[in-house]
């Protein structure tokens, strides 16, 4: 079970769209039959397999489960074991971006310029997401690491974002 | 002829046979045990009919009693007598700081004790105590000993604080199957895990303490999406409401025996108005009148601070007030009218509360006990919790860098991969840090323990991987290794608050690697083969890469393999040290001219332009 990869071992097919609810079904049967609490009463070395078996069923669901892991692990697999280290050149337009967002999120006062903001940074992510897709299809990975950089930016800049908007919210 | 017969370990010849498997709710004001029975679920009372246990333990000249028992002794024997040492559990000296009673750290782990007459007794000690009444019960009450059983931990309880409970059943000698979150086994109490998806908020008003947490159901899994609350606040809070109200309206000035009195009276009220619109006090002669809508006016600052944490609760989750599908009640002081009207009003809708909201806690973790032990081989309930703090290692600068985070489902592994940050450094502190913000200072420690017997190379070469796993009841393990030498270590996290970092790391030092005695001969061991690590790789690159080197260079460096060569075999620990440490440094020059040749040899015959 271990050496299959992630899409194998829930039986889905190895892109970046994902049918959530068969992968949810799938992740519960898994779950049903390797849980150590269906091991309670096993020996000590199937409760050890049992243990690992559920990490790794976990640790695979959360990876397909979310977007930004799903894409950078699509391209681990394509690019095989040895994983090269990427020194890219940055994609300066988003770079700007980057800090102009960063700036909007400094300066932003309330509750409504936050929620602005999260709307506009949320709205560039189906565009990132399509540009990820159609980069892995045509084997162009340094672009499609670009695209995954990009997902992890808006997403972490949307949390960040919520936890000020809390903290106005608790004043 | 009987035939014989064969089962696996644990199971029973006869199918039939049901295991004996209770929960058990380790309450900080009281404790209770429940079991399945058939189609029933209940709480196993006491020989006087009582399902209640109160959590205090005294320690008497020639007996320890728990229960009511002890908590009579509580105004005359105070000392001796421990109540709510659930706060302490996996707690250190600091914590302990305020709580009256005295305190001295234990020489093993310097986590506070409790003086008493019977001598420092722990907290787990004082949970055991608890525990083990509750175990006698079940066993009487089932007929026999128990297979297994459930224990119930607040969500926001961390690493220590869980595995002191675990060590406290384990004193009682009990068989924790696993344990579980309050709010995820109230929950299971009214069947919600049986719900395709649902969001429930989990209102937690005991005596003393406040808990919110917000839980989303998926398929059977259970999400903890925010915890809050506020440990200085409950019912016990109420009385106090009536008592002064006593006072003030009396113009009295109660002594401390009276004031226990008038407690003691402002508690019946409370009750009383659960019930009626109004009720005749008699304090000592002063009599009068309080309606139940004085009571609630009384109380409502109290009821308005615990909705603020509900709605804090609601914001960290991202959640709305109507996203809650279900708002369960647990704690004796949900019953008061007041409470339910105000969280009706916040959610629209009734908090469900036809199971005992003192007995809530323990009837899901009897449920799911029974699950566990194997009575229903074929329910396929399944409750998968999450962490409830994300743990990490401390990095340069005192930065911590999250391995897991919170709301992980668990079981869970990870590893990351760490490496050397001085030339020729052999050995890696590893720093477990458990909590949310970026610097380790801010986070609470967990452990910290060294790996050794890291082959000297240069900065960065080294691949050291750190795993951290984390069991089903939440428990975490780490283990370190370096991938090319294959060296490895590893702790399992045990409560280690209250003590300095020096004495941590000594106390994880002692008792991974090795005993006193022989840790002088380890560390020569270690430095023996490290000798000979060193002699091989610097020979085979001198053979491959040896046309780099100047002649003088090359003589120098076989001169200093010699010698270390000479002192490899002896039992000067130091002397070996310098020598390798003299080959290391000779070196390093010769390890650099390697590495750009290895990088020119790679880069040779392909345009530089396909690297930028």
């Amino acid at each position: 079970m271990f050496q299959q990869n992630y899409f194998a071992l829930f039986d889905l097919p190895v892109q970046f769209s994902v049918d959530r609810k068969a992968l949810s079904l799938a992740f519960r049967a898994k779950q049903s039959a390797h849980h150590p609490d269906k091991f309670t009463h096993a020996d000590a070395s199937a409760q050890r397999e049992s243990l690992q078996a559920s990490a790794f069923i976990n640790e695979a669901y959360q990876t397909l489960s979310n977007p930004t892991r799903r894409a950078a692990y699509l391209l681990e697999l394509a690019e095989g074991q040895v994983r090269k280290e990427h020194t890219m050149r940055p994609d300066a337009d988003f770079l700007m971006q980057q800090i102009t967002w960063r700036e909007q999120l400094e300066d932003a006062l309330d509750v409504e310029a936050i929620d602005c903001l999260i709307d506009d940074v949320n709205k560039l992510l189906p565009v990132v997401e399509a540009d990820f897709v159609s980069a892995y299809q045509q084997g162009d990975f340094e672009h499609a690491h670009h695209c995954v950089d990009k997902m992890q930016f808006i997403y972490k800049l949307v949390a960040e974002a919520e936890s000020k908007e809390s903290r106005l919210l608790d004043e | 002829m009987a035939l014989l017969q064969i089962s696996e370990p644990g199971q029973s010849p006869d199918p039939h046979q049901r295991r004996r498997a209770v929960g058990i709710d380790l309450g900080t004001t009281n404790s209770l045990v429940a079991t399945v029975n058939g189609a029933l679920t209940q709480t196993l009372p006491d020989s006087s009919g009582e399902s209640l246990l109160p959590s205090v333990v005294h320690f008497g000249q020639d007996r320890v009693s728990v229960g009511r028992a002890a908590r009579d002794m509580l105004a005359e024997d105070s000392a001796n007598t421990i109540a709510s040492a659930k706060r302490l559990m996996g707690r250190g000296m600091a914590d302990a700081e305020g709580l009256p009673y005295d305190f001295v750290p234990s020489p093993e782990s310097g986590l506070p004790m409790f003086v008493t007459r019977a001598g420092a007794i722990s907290p787990v000690q004082v949970s055991a105590e608890i525990l083990n009444v509750l175990r006698q019960r079940a066993e009487e009450s089932l007929g026999g000993d128990l297979n297994g059983v459930v224990i119930t931990v607040p969500a926001y309880f961390d690493e220590s604080q869980r595995q002191a409970t675990k060590e406290a059943a384990s004193l009682a000698g009990l068989k924790v199957m696993r344990l579980l979150n309050e709010p995820t086994a109230a929950a299971v109490a009214y069947g919600l895990d049986k719900a395709e998806e649902g969001t429930i908020a989990v209102y937690d008003l005991g005596g003393g303490t406040f808990d919110i947490s917000i839980l989303h159901l998926h398929k059977g899994v259970f999400e903890v999406l925010s915890t809050g609350g506020d440990s200085s606040l409950g019912g016990d809070d109420f009385d106090e409401a009536i008592a002064e109200w006593v006072v003030e309206s009396a113009g009295i000035a109660p002594s401390r025996d009276e004031r226990r009195q008038l407690l003691a009276l402002a508690r019946q009220v409370k009750e009383v108005l659960t019930e009626r619109d109004s009720v005749e006090l008699d304090f000592n002669g002063w009599c009068a009148e309080l309606s139940r809508v004085q009571f609630e006016a009384l109380i409502e600052p109290l009821v308005s601070r615990t909705l603020r944490s509900v709605k804090r609760a609601l914001r960290d989750a991202n959640l709305q007030r109507d996203d809650i599908d279900n708002v369960v009640l647990v704690g004796g002081s949900t019953r008061v009218p007041a409470v339910r009207e105000a969280l009706e009003t916040l959610f629209g809708k009734p908090p469900l509360s036809s199971v005992d909201p003192d007995k809530v806690v323990a009837i899901g973790a009897a449920i799911q006990a029974d699950i566990l032990v194997g009575n229903k081989p074929d329910s396929d309930v399944l409750l998968l919790d999450v962490i409830p703090l994300s743990l990490g290692l401390e990095t340069m600068g005192g930065l911590n860098e999250k391995i897991i985070h919170r709301n992980t489902t668990i079981p869970v592994a990870r590893a990351q991969e760490f490496t050397t940050y001085k030339d020729g450094q052999t050995a890696m502190m590893i720093h477990v840090v458990q909590g949310e913000r970026e610097m380790v200072a801010d986070n609470r420690s967990l452990g910290r323990f060294e790996l050794r017997g890291i082959p000297p190379m240069v900065a960065g070469a080294a691949h050291v991987r750190v795993t951290f796993q984390v069991d089903a009841d939440g428990l975490l393990s780490v283990s370190a290794t370096e991938l090319t030498s294959g060296v490895e270590a590893s702790i399992v996290v045990k409560p280690s608050y209250g003590l300095s970092d020096a004495e941590i790391a000594n106390m994880i030092k002692a008792s991974f690697a090795f005993a006193a005695e022989d840790k002088d001969a380890r560390a020569l061991r270690e430095m023996q083969v490290e000798a000979q690590r060193m002699k091989e790789s610097v020979s085979a690159a001198l053979q491959v890469d040896g046309h780099l080197l100047s002649a003088q260079e090359k003589r120098d460096i076989h001169v200093a393999l010699e010698d270390l060569q000479a002192v490899a075999d002896q039992s000067d620990e130091h002397a070996i040290k310098v020598h390798i440490d003299r080959v290391a440094h000779l070196t390093e020059s010769f390890a650099a001219r390697r590495m750009n040749a290895s990088i020119k040899q790679a880069l040779a015959g392909h345009n530089v332009n396909e690297f930028e």
